[in-house]
């Protein structure tokens, strides 16, 4: 019989055990009276030499090995009794405990789905991120070189499968275009991420013979007998009528056409990022996938996928790659390399959570400090509640209860008071992690899979108990040695100075916990205002943005031709009553930062290159710092003008201390004229203007901490037919909408994208920093509130403790303020203490928050002495109230009191 | 009843039910008989302490209980060993038997000394 049976079966033992010891001393009185005795002296006999019945029992009870079962339930009992009475106390502990673990297992649920959990694809962990990017590796901005990858293809032992992997927005439909996302890949989707399209097939082989150029990537020839094949998404799949009839269907992406030849099944995403053009908070996933070739002369914006081949490290694919590309290099003349680039190859899970893991560490750590300090506040409330209750122990103990036992049953209140917070936590989690997945301005990928699994449901239960061990150790280690205290010691003496010592030490660990998440916090804030007043630097407000899509008949003109069309199409805009400025833009490409006079470096920055109508200074509102911006003549002028921007200019700090002395310098670009487009031109720097943080590839992506230097050039040498327009007005853009779009679309094949106004843009780009602040600044805000009940409450409580000394000290003479300055010096103390103890953790803990930051150092002094004194203030009203009460007493009634 | 009893050492009851148990099914009664009448009345077993016993080395495995039909014809819980309890009796007894020979042997060296 195992024991649990035993315990369930306990009744039928406890009738045998009966039955067996009345049947042995039912024996020994029949032999006793056989024997010869009487009745009587035969029962007393037999009773006396089986000794103590009772006890008999207990001991076979105990042999059943359940007694701590029984004696749990019993803890158990009186336990929930206790709880149920001293109802105020109940109510706060499991609500503080509940807020603390509600809010990390929200935390834990959102790190499990994003960190924790495998990507969706065949064998994962083979999936490797490959791109070369600028040495300092400031920049989030990837390229694809087609020279590099033709020769890994050809040449690398490492991989299964390497592929490119280019995303963009593009359009779809000739006549009535709509905006998609697409993706384009040179392998096929089964080869790369080991998922095949639920209806229809799969990119062949013979797909990528002809496959079209990928857009985006600069390439020297273009093949107009491409035959481009497109793979659907579910959703567009759905959206377009979902019948399986539209499998060989043509649709027209841009000025290209494709052939629908799959389906996805529905619960794929692609590693992408969430298109910028269409603003944050917008879909991450792509509509449609597309084959796509990548020339040797292709280069871009991009990536490349690589599915390594079983058992190789990706140390190992690194090697290999390097060793290639540099071989690549050798034979390349020195303009045409990717000099100052650096290869990189991370695992594609890497690549995915990326900046988001830095985020969700910093708010974790937050949440983390937010049940430490509810712990402490509990903490505190128990120990005064232990040493209230001493006198309760003494009789316990003088009634023959065991240290253990003692210990077991302040387990098991606590253990009960951590259950009733844990699953309150679990029902707070749940309801945070839904209205997180729900909510759209959260900038984190595959946050929306976040769920209240088994894993995360293993976490609470861990951090549960955890908790209660807390609770229950460390008032135990406080009033220790009193444990089994005396009853001769009456409930109004002075505590003893250790019991002293852990409140001091109480408070001083509230404070320093409280400090850390609101350091956070104060950090978080400032980043914000930083970036916001960058935003306003642009003035972006009353200015409309949009893509215009030029038809094919306009992308087919001669390069004079374009430029005049856009001419007249800008100065048709800027005709329109309240209209100001009007420009086009575009972002081409990104090339190593190079001047003349200063050695080219190793590290040298990847700028991105805009091609600017000359009105897009008057556009955009971005300021002039030195030199001058581009007149009408400046637009043919030889050699070619360009205009940097700040960032640019400090890229050369070391050798070029005043970043205003770079005017007039040469710098150096792939402008060159259209017959040797691999060239690279000599191009004056003629002005400096402010950095706006343009961002990757949209106009304004303020927060990227990673921005790159960048380079205007004018649209002459690269006539644009569309692109990105930028239109300010003296009112409000949205009356000029239809007007301006009416002036696009008589353009034949011409059509307005992307409609969108830069203020608003500038604001949805900010929304996920601002969710952040606002999350770490609930959190932070929490923290001090508990930090606020808890320090009260300690003090509070030693002033109580304190009555008959502050009694004897009136009677002796001191005045009210001496008892005011007394408490409120001790409360000061305490406070420094633990502001020091909360910044030196800080400071050390700012490695952490420091990947989060913008524009704000880890150790900005302003944040630190803002939070501190934030800290302090809340500390002395904290112990206002005390005090006051302390100050306040009447020394007979305090004397006599007990 | 001249001599006075022998105390019981520590642990070594066990060893007595196992012994006693190992000639048949038996029920608690007879095995506080049979170990008095086999020491001829010279051990000191308090009968209590053999329930406790009896039921450690039940919920042990030593011993399996089942309730039969006594001579008397009211119903008793009879007890039968295991082979683990043969195993335990068999060790036990080795040890003991070990022990109290170097004990002996001990005692009789040291008288030798004092003499």
């Amino acid at each position: 019989m195992k024991w649990w049976e035993r315990l369930v079966q306990r009744h039928r033992l406890e009738r045998e055990l009966d039955a067996e010891l009345r049947f042995h001393c039912e024996q020994q009185v029949k032999a006793n009276l056989r024997d010869g005795m009487s009745e009587g002296e035969a029962r007393r006999r037999a009773l006396a030499e089986f000794g103590g019945l009772e006890q008999v029992k207990e001991e076979c009870r105990d042999a059943r090995g359940t007694r701590w079962v029984d004696e749990t339930a019993q803890d158990l009992r009186y336990a929930f009794r206790l709880l149920v009475k001293e109802r105020s106390f109940t109510l706060v502990a499991a609500a503080t405990l509940a807020i603390g673990i509600g809010a990390n297992t929200a935390m834990f649920s959102v790190i499990e789905s994003v960190l924790l959990e495998p990507l969706p694809y065949r064998d994962p962990e083979r999936l490797v991120w490959i791109s070369e990017k600028d040495a300092a590796a400031t920049s989030s901005l990837a390229l694809v070189f087609g020279d590099d990858l033709e020769a890994w293809r050809s040449r690398s032992e490492s991989f299964a499968a390497l592929s490119v992997l280019l995303t963009g927005d593009a359009t779809m439909g000739a006549d009535e275009p709509v905006q998609v996302r697409v993706a384009c890949l040179s392998e096929s989707l089964t080869r790369v991420f080991g998922v095949a399209p639920v209806i229809g097939r799969d990119f062949l082989p013979q797909d990528f013979e002809h496959a079209p150029q990928a857009p985006g990537l600069r390439a020297s020839a273009e093949n107009r007998s491409d035959t481009g094949v497109a793979v659907l998404s579910d959703r567009l799949f759905r959206r377009l009528g979902g019948h399986p009839r539209l499998l060989g269907e043509p649709v027209q992406i841009g000025n290209v056409r494709y052939a629908i030849v799959g389906v996805l099944p529905p619960s794929y995403r692609l590693p992408v990022a969430p298109s910028l053009q269409l603003g944050v908070g917008a879909r991450t996933d792509v509509d449609l996938v597309l084959n796509a070739t990548v020339g040797r002369a292709s280069r871009g914006p991009g990536a490349v996928l690589g599915r390594l081949k079983p058992g190789v490290r990706i140390d190992t694919a690194f090697a290999e790659l390097e060793g290639i590309r540099q071989a690549a290099n050798q034979s390349r003349t020195k303009d045409e390399t990717s000099a100052g680039l650096r290869l990189q190859v991370i695992s594609l899970h890497d690549h995915v959570v990326g900046g988001a893991r830095r985020v969700l560490l910093v708010l974790w750590a937050s949440v983390g400090f937010v049940l430490l300090i509810g712990c402490v506040n509990i903490v505190s409330l128990l120990l005064a509640r232990s040493i209230a209750r001493q006198r309760e122990t003494a009789i316990r103990t003088a009634l023959g209860a065991g240290r253990w036992r003692l210990v077991r049953q302040m387990l098991a209140e606590n253990m009960v008071l951590a259950l009733a917070g844990g699953l309150g936590g679990v029902a707070l989690g749940y309801a945070v992690v839904r209205l997180l997945t729900q909510t759209s301005a959260i900038d984190v990928p595959r946050l929306p899979d976040a769920t209240l699994n088994g894993k995360v449901l293993l976490f609470s239960a861990a951090v549960c108990a955890m908790s209660g061990i807390v609770l229950s150790v460390m008032p135990a280690l406080g009033s220790g040695a009193n444990l089994g205290g005396s009853l001769k010691t009456s409930a109004g003496t002075t505590p003893s100075a250790r019991v002293r010592r852990w409140h001091s030490a109480l408070v001083i660990c509230e404070l320093a916990l409280a400090l850390i998440p609101l350091t956070g916090a104060g950090l978080m804030l400032r980043s914000l205002w930083q970036v916001r007043s960058e935003g306003a630097a642009l003035t972006p407000h009353r200015v409309l943005a949009a893509r215009i899509e030029s038809g094919p008949a306009q992308s087919a003109l001669a390069p004079s031709d374009k430029l005049r069309h856009g001419d007249q199409l800008l100065a048709e805009i800027e005709s329109l009553p309240g209209v100001r400025a009007a420009a086009l833009w575009s972002v081409t490409f990104g090339f190593p930062a190079r001047i003349s006079g200063v050695p080219q470096r190793e590290s040298a920055a990847v700028a991105m290159w805009f091609n600017v109508s000359p009105r897009y200074r008057e556009a955009s509102g971005v300021r002039l710092l030195a030199g001058r911006w581009f007149t009408e003549r400046d637009r043919t002028a030889t050699p070619p003008v360009v205009v940097v921007s700040e960032r640019f200019a400090r890229s050369f700090s070391a050798d070029l201390p005043n970043p205003e002395s770079i005017v007039g310098r040469t710098t150096f670009g792939p402008l060159a004229p259209p017959e040797a487009p691999d060239r690279v031109a000599p191009m004056t720097i003629i002005g400096v203007v402010s950095d706006f943080r343009s961002g990757r590839l949209g106009i304004l992506q303020p927060d990227d901490a990673n921005a790159l230097p960048q380079v205007f050039f004018p649209d002459a040498l690269r006539p644009m037919a569309g692109g990105e327009l930028l239109v300010r007005t003296a009112s409000s853009p949205l009356g000029l909408l239809p007007s301006i779009r009416s002036i696009v679309h008589s353009r034949p094949g011409a059509r307005l994208m992307a409609v969108r106004q830069l203020d608003a843009q500038l604001s949805a780009a900010l929304a996920p920093r601002r969710f952040n602040t606002l999350l770490i600044g609930a959190f932070a805000t929490i923290a001090l509130l508990l930090t606020m009940l808890g320090v009260s409450g300690v003090l509070q409580y030693a002033v109580a403790q304190r009555t008959q000394e502050i009694g004897l000290r009136l009677a002796l003479g001191a005045r009210q303020a001496d008892i005011l300055r007394m408490i409120l010096l001790h409360t000061v103390l305490l406070v420094v203490a633990g502001v020091a103890i909360g910044v030196g953790a800080s400071a050390a803990l700012s490695k952490l928050i420091g990947g989060v930051l913008y524009g704000v150092a880890p150790t900005d002094p302003t944040a630190y002495v803002a939070v501190t004194l934030l800290l302090v203030a809340v500390a002395v009203v904290a112990a206002y109230v005390p005090a006051r009460r302390a100050m306040h007493l009447d020394p007979m009634v305090a004397l006599r009191r007990d | 009843m001249a001599l006075p009893k022998s105390q019981l050492p520590q642990g070594t009851l066990d060893m007595l039910i196992l012994r006693v148990v190992a000639l048949g099914p038996i029920h608690g009664y007879a095995i506080a008989q049979r170990i008095r009448h086999i020491s001829r009345d010279g051990l000191q077993v308090m009968q209590g302490s053999l329930y406790p016993a009896l039921h450690r080395l039940e919920n042990k495995g030593r011993l399996v209980a089942e309730w039969q039909e006594s001579d008397t014809g009211r119903e008793a819980k009879f007890y039968r060993r295991t082979p683990k309890g043969r195993a335990q009796l068999r060790a036990e007894t080795a040890n003991w038997t070990r022990l109290s020979k170097k004990i002996a042997l001990f005692l009789r060296a040291a008288e030798g000394e004092t003499a």
